[in-house]
């Protein structure tokens, strides 16, 4: 290398340490004011405005709304600085909640947010004219775990189309479902998706393609593996190319995306040592499903047990609109995990949140962790995001210590995450919602790092 | 004052289970007063907690005022919630809670058993005027799925709404211990966190859901009927 391009090289590096680019920043949203009754702020979702990406919105387990008062979104207008409450998730009927729940935007910026109440019945809210105001309540469908994803790709013929994908639990084998609605919610079509022909179906989640085709993974589970805290299972992906009318993108069942044979994932109230402490439910926390932005390679994370013996977190990648899948090991074989969540950047960075254990000591410490992948899913990149002991934590409740699931998304170049973990600054400690944001591009790729965020 | 404290011992004396005994004399400047057991003096817990209009309406003192039928019934706990009392007999399927409720029914018409003086004038009334609309049924309890079987009546007030777990402490001192209960149902939506508060050796258990939608609020009040029913009735049935 010639001495003026070393110069190059060294004013670019010294540019992206001195601005940052690429670091992490982490922060615990809640504070003592804005959470005076030490929620424990479980389950988180985030999503991010496509239209301003400095708002970010989140959803948790924190107040719950009544007749006469509103649930919380968790806001930042500054890229997750600084953040407030906006109590705009009204009782949208008769009974309390929130119960499940997940939050997405529109193409225009406009929030949407699943929601279950505790009567089980899921209802999308959608924000009207002015953003931190009562949101509006779409129809009553489904039942149990709703989630949410409004298309807002330009390229989709389907853009606007919102698909909240649930799980049906009132048929003898539970079966994933997703609703469709080109009202924002206000009227929504059921269709169920999952093959419950044999087996129930369970954890449904979904993604939507640039092209407009819609992806869910769920599992089909076959059966509990005696005197092990796992389940045998097929993960498996369904498509549809119409907008969510009908489902058979992929053949009448699906396509396994590790293969013919079954896998082990946990299905368990008791993630963790029971002997060393506080333990997490992990029975619906072992997929998830995200697209490229970009291309519309579709990906899945998710667990299975392998021959290091321990539950493992796996990424498959199709590069055919989901008729093939290859599979790599996001974890390294040294401790169980699950919980993964998958976002893919505009330049297609994989980025997996998820947890592991590690119970070696006399007390189990449970690490979220973010894995970054710069080539796909061959290697990855991993640090840990936090170690915690949830045994101080006044409310951190042994068997539903985080939730099901957490939140991470990409906008951009930029991936958003939330988990809930232990708090930072608080008069008490506890379980608070903790958000993270990561540029995220190949070292060599100044456009990447140069463009704004 | 202290001949107001001595008058007021001496109506707990009166009022409380076995009444006055043989006690010793003891003086006081300017008075001769009988002092008090300190047994009769201090109402227990459980006691308190059973009188407490503060804490209750009148329909939760029918229940118990007839707390013996349900231990005839075979209930070992029973939840009070502001509009229903639930048994602690859990079932996985209707069928079960249904035949449970068949023999629950006998248990329920058995005569009234008498009452001790403390707990007479409150209750007898309350069970004249109440316990003959409770209405029993088989329900499914949304937080755990589990068949129950559940009375209620129309506008019943049993658990007063709106008890707050601080006002809890501040009647009753801080509980004798605090523990947390996570009940998951079948499906895959967010579990109950419990948060319980036990007393009177976990005779009476306050607790407090996080799905409640105020904080700090008492949900409901878990009951333990072989404890409840021995200060109640002149003879344990």
């Amino acid at each position: 290398m010639t001495s003026p391009n070393r110069l190059a090289c060294l004013l670019v590096l010294t540019l992206l340490a001195t601005t940052g680019c690429g670091g992490l920043f982490i922060k615990d949203i809640a504070t003592d004011a804005l959470d005076p009754s030490n929620r424990a702020d479980t389950e988180p979702s985030i999503a991010v405005n496509p239209v301003n990406r400095h708002e970010i919105a989140i959803v948790t387990f924190s107040e719950n709304w009544s007749a006469t008062a509103g649930a919380p979104v968790w806001k930042s207008s500054d890229r997750g600085r600084t953040w407030r409450k906006v109590f705009q998730i009204g009782q949208p009927g008769a009974t309390g909640g929130p119960n499940d729940q997940k939050l997405d935007f529109d193409a225009d910026g406009r929030l949407h947010v699943a929601e279950l109440d505790f009567a089980v019945s899921d209802y999308v809210l959608r924000q009207m004219a002015v953003p931190d105001a009562l949101l509006a309540v779409g129809a009553a469908y489904g039942n149990d775990q709703p989630h949410l994803a409004v298309d807002g790709h330009p390229t989709s013929p389907f853009k606007g189309r919102l698909y909240s994908p649930f799980l049906d639990f009132t048929v003898a084998n539970p079966r994933s479902t997703v609703c469709w609605s080109t009202d924002r919610g206000v009227t929504v079509n059921c269709v169920g998706v999952g093959n419950n022909a044999m087996f129930p179906n369970r954890t449904t989640r979904i993604t939507v393609a640039p092209s407009g085709k819609v992806y869910v993974v769920y599992k089909i589970r076959e059966g509990l593996v005696a005197g092990t805290p796992f389940e045998n299972v097929h993960f498996t992906v369904q498509r549809s190319d119409d907008g969510g009318v009908t489902w058979a993108g992929l053949g009448p069942t699906g396509v396994s995306v590790h293969g013919a044979s079954q896998v082990q994932t946990f299905f368990t109230t008791a993630f963790g040592n029971p002997a060393k402490g506080k333990v997490a439910r992990a029975r619906s926390s072992d997929a998830w499903i995200a697209s490229d932005p970009t291309n519309g390679d579709v990906y899945v994370a998710y667990v299975q047990r392998d021959a290091s013996g321990f539950g493992q977190i796996y990424l498959a990648r199709s590069t055919d609109n989901g008729a093939t899948w290859t599979s790599t090991r996001v974890t390294d074989g040294s401790h169980h995990s699950a919980y993964p969540e998958v976002a893919i950047t505009k330049r297609g960075i994989v980025g997996v949140l998820y947890v592991d254990y590690d119970d070696s000591g006399p007390i189990t410490i449970f690490r979220h962790r973010f894995a970054r992948s710069f080539n796909g899913g061959l290697t990855w990149s991993d640090r840990v995001l936090q170690s915690m002991d949830p045994g101080p934590l006044a409310n951190a409740a042994s068997g539903f210590l985080w939730g099901d699931y957490e939140g991470l998304t990409a906008a951009r170049n930029t991936f958003y995450g939330v988990f809930t973990g232990a708090s930072d600054g608080r008069s008490t400690p506890q379980l608070d919602p903790i958000f993270f944001r990561q540029k995220s591009c190949r070292w060599w790729s100044l456009s990447c790092w140069f463009e704004s965020e | 004052m202290r001949a107001v404290g001595a008058i007021v011992g001496l109506l707990f004396a009166v009022l409380l289970p076995g009444g006055l005994g043989p006690l010793p004399w003891v003086s006081c400047s300017g008075c001769s007063v009988t002092p008090i057991r300190a047994e009769a003096q201090q109402p227990s817990v459980l006691e308190r907690v059973l009188t407490d209009r503060r804490l209750w309406g009148e329909d939760a003192f029918a229940v118990f005022g007839t707390l013996d039928r349900w231990r005839a019934a075979g209930e070992t706990h029973i939840l009070l919630y502001p509009d229903q009392v639930v048994s602690g007999t859990k079932s996985d399927s209707a069928d079960p809670a249904r035949q449970r409720l068949a023999q629950i029914g006998p248990a329920m018409r058995r005569p009234l058993a008498a009452l001790r003086s403390p707990f007479a004038a409150t209750y007898a009334p309350a069970v004249a005027a109440r316990a003959p609309g409770f209405r029993a049924d088989v329900q499914r309890l949304r937080e755990d799925e589990s068949f129950r079987v559940v009375w209620t009546r129309p506008d019943a007030q049993f658990l007063r709404r709106g008890v707050t777990t601080r006002s809890v402490i501040e009647t009753y001192g801080q509980p004798e211990r605090t523990t947390t209960e996570v009940v998951h149902g079948q499906g895959e939506r967010r579990p109950a966190v419990l948060t319980l508060q036990h007393y009177a050796n976990g005779a009476v258990v306050f607790v407090e859901s996080d799905l409640a939608p105020t904080p700090g609020v008492v949900d409901r009040v878990v009951l333990g009927v072989s404890a409840a029913t021995a200060p109640i009735f002149a003879t344990t049935p």
